[in-house]
């Protein structure tokens, strides 16, 4: 077996030692038969990245950096022989430096992980990175969010509630919050992508997310939403990460990241979205649809506590489509009790969060605690959507909470007999006379968001305070 | 590949006999051709990163580079001196071929950067510095450069 050594190169500007050090390493490695992988971090982004399993084959981790690395590049390395060089010491004597790994690379200890749990260890540090991933969509995502969700408040607050009117300033601000939202999706998932494999994975991504979350096209009564959007990002991303490793003559390189893998990528996932997404999510509501008509006998607290669940779970997916159709059908068959629980059940995630960062700002990141305003003031207009970038950050968490909070607001709505006969627009909905009795309606809503604000502090503090005792073990 | 360098910005017989004369030298060509807007701040920005580290990586080269909003397109400027420079070099021995590289502050095409990327690679081998050491006039330095951008 040959030496295996993988290493990473940085520089201030990144135009030319970065490369030159690589260079410089690979021929040394080469000349002595040993395999080597050098990562450029220079300004054309990071090529030739490396993946999990180089790691874990390599004998040896050179990092010749001239600007750092970050702690979670740097936790990459953890447990391996690792031998931190200036990045000109490389340029002066490359031949020195791979001749002396042997003497002079240390075992790197990152801090939480100890040697005797290596392997949960590395478990761990893989599912952070997907959650890196899916933060960084989120940061891109947010601005959408505020942006298109103070649009159509206002629009909606303008209007009472009601329609809007064509041409009017109304419409204007609600169609650019419409499309604030649909920009959403495809971010979120380009930014994903993006986060894994670099520019060559954002239109891909961003391409197949916005198809799956086009119904019309799918055939489907509903698109994707961001869990959609999720998965797309991810398989994209590793998608085009697999394919970049693929061994290319270096001439049809430049070609390789404009033309070649954007075209097979965006190939590849339409396919799967077309074929495999769509069906999915229309066999999904199918069978949401199917259950719940079967559900028509048992008592109305266990389907309204049902219905409110499923709102708040993918909050604008499937599930929460399915779930909003049914309710709307019935208000036809002259049950609006249903449709009661989807207009007090979808204002609760995103005043709830938003009246979480305040109370705690010290369990939110940053990006988050920013759009916990708006959450709050759009949230109350009854567009869930604010609560979305919370959700993919923390999902078990977030999701949890508010599917627990639903259920207990859908008990006192039901106790109060609370019904909605037609699409609405959160608080305003007693107003404009279309839900009832309004005392139900908002008690329901008060308890609601008490639960949920309750247990997403409770749930996150806990999380915080297992992962500080498992760094100190 | 004319966009990166043409003969125009290849110079045979430096003048200069020090840093400052031979980034003032090259960078004058890349002001010449329309590469800088501004060969101030061109220069300034190029010292700034000079004196970060310094760019004459041994071997008789340096590679001294300038990202600035003054420049308009990724061009490098080629100069040969037959009788050395002194330059602060990681070996400390005198430079004789400089290659001078100007990239923009933003919007420059990836492909463009691949290949300072791949100029930078190059110059990590042996042969191809000699090649351009021996080469007798421009034009042979000039499809030099075209074997490693492969065009």
């Amino acid at each position: 077996m040959p030496i295996k050594i993988v290493g990473v190169t940085n520089c201030p500007a990144g135009i030319a030692h970065t490369y030159m050090a690589a260079e410089a390493l690979e021929n040394e490695a080469k000349k002595r038969g040993y395999q080597i992988k050098i990562e450029t971090q220079g300004s054309i982004g990071v090529q030739n990245r490396l993946s999990s399993e180089d790691i874990k084959e390599a004998d040896y981790v050179i990092l010749a950096l001239g600007r750092g690395l970050s702690d979670d590049e740097r936790a990459r390395f953890a447990g391996k022989r690792v031998l931190y060089v200036d990045i000109s010491e490389v340029l002066k004597n490359p031949a020195d430096i791979i001749e002396n790994l042997e003497k002079r690379a240390v075992k790197f200890e990152s801090a939480g992980t100890t040697s005797q749990n290596q392997g949960n260890g590395s478990n761990v540090k893989g599912s952070m990175g997907v959650f890196g991933h899916l933060m960084n969509g989120v940061s891109f995502m947010i601005p959408f969010v505020t942006a298109g969700g103070i649009m159509l408040a206002i629009s909606t607050a303008m209007v009472g509630g009601g329609k809007t009117t064509p041409g009017t300033f109304a419409y204007l601000l609600e169609n650019v919050g419409v499309i604030g939202f649909q920009l959403m999706i495809p971010i979120l998932a380009g930014y994903i992508a993006f986060s894994i494999a670099d520019k060559p994975a954002l239109a891909p991504a961003m391409i197949g997310a916005w198809l799956a979350n086009q119904k019309d096209i799918l055939g489907t009564n509903g698109g994707a939403g961001f869990l959609g959007a999720i998965a797309v990002g991810l398989l994209v991303g590793y998608f085009v990460l697999w394919f970049k490793s693929l061994k290319f003559p270096k001439t049809m390189q430049a070609l390789m990241s404009f033309l070649i893998i954007p075209a097979v990528a965006t190939l590849v996932i339409s396919i799967l979205v077309f074929y495999i997404i769509g069906p999915a999510i229309a066999a999904i509501m199918f069978s949401i649809n199917n259950f719940l008509n079967s559900l028509s006998t048992a008592s109305k607290i266990i389907v309204c506590i049902i219905i409110g669940m499923m709102v708040v779970f993918d909050m604008g997916g499937p599930i929460n489509k399915a779930a909003y159709l049914f309710a709307l059908g019935m208000v036809e068959q002259g049950n609006a009790l249903f449709f009661g629980t989807v207009a007090i059940t979808n204002v609760i995630p995103p005043v709830a969060l938003g009246l979480a960062t305040f109370l705690r700002p010290d369990l939110f990141q940053p990006d988050e605690i920013a759009n916990g305003k708006s959450a709050v003031v759009v949230g109350l207009f009854g567009i869930t959507e604010p609560a979305i970038p919370y959700a993919v950050n923390d999902p078990f968490t977030v999701i949890g909470a508010q599917m627990i909070a639903a259920s207990v607001a859908a008990i006192v709505g039901v106790l109060f007999g609370v019904t909605r006969i037609a699409p609405g627009a959160g608080i305003l909905d007693p107003i404009i006379g279309i839900a009832k009795p309004a005392i139900g309606y908002y008690t329901a809503l008060a308890v609601g968001i008490f639960v949920n604000v309750a247990l997403v502090i409770l749930f996150k503090s806990m999380k915080k305070k297992n992962r500080s005792f498992s760094v100190n073990s | 590949m004319q966009d990166i360098i043409n003969e125009n910005l290849i110079e045979l017989n430096l003048k200069g006999s020090t840093r400052d004369e031979i980034i003032d030298e090259l960078a004058d060509l890349l002001y010449q051709n329309g590469a800088v807007i501004s060969k101030e701040n061109f220069i300034k920005e190029v010292k700034k990163r000079e004196n970060l580290c310094t760019t004459g990586i041994g071997m008789g080269i340096a590679i001294p580079h300038g990202k600035c909003s003054c420049v308009r397109k990724p061009a490098v400027a080629f100069g040969r001196s037959a009788s050395g420079i002194s330059w602060d070099t990681m070996d400390g021995k005198p430079v004789d071929m400089v290659f001078l590289l100007a990239v923009p502050e933003s919007g420059a095409g990836d492909q463009h950067l691949q290949l300072l990327a791949m100029l930078s690679r190059k110059l990590m081998h042996e042969d191809f510095r000699e090649g351009l050491r021996a080469a007798k006039d421009k034009a042979e330095i000039l499809s030099m450069f075209r074997s490693i951008f492969g065009t």
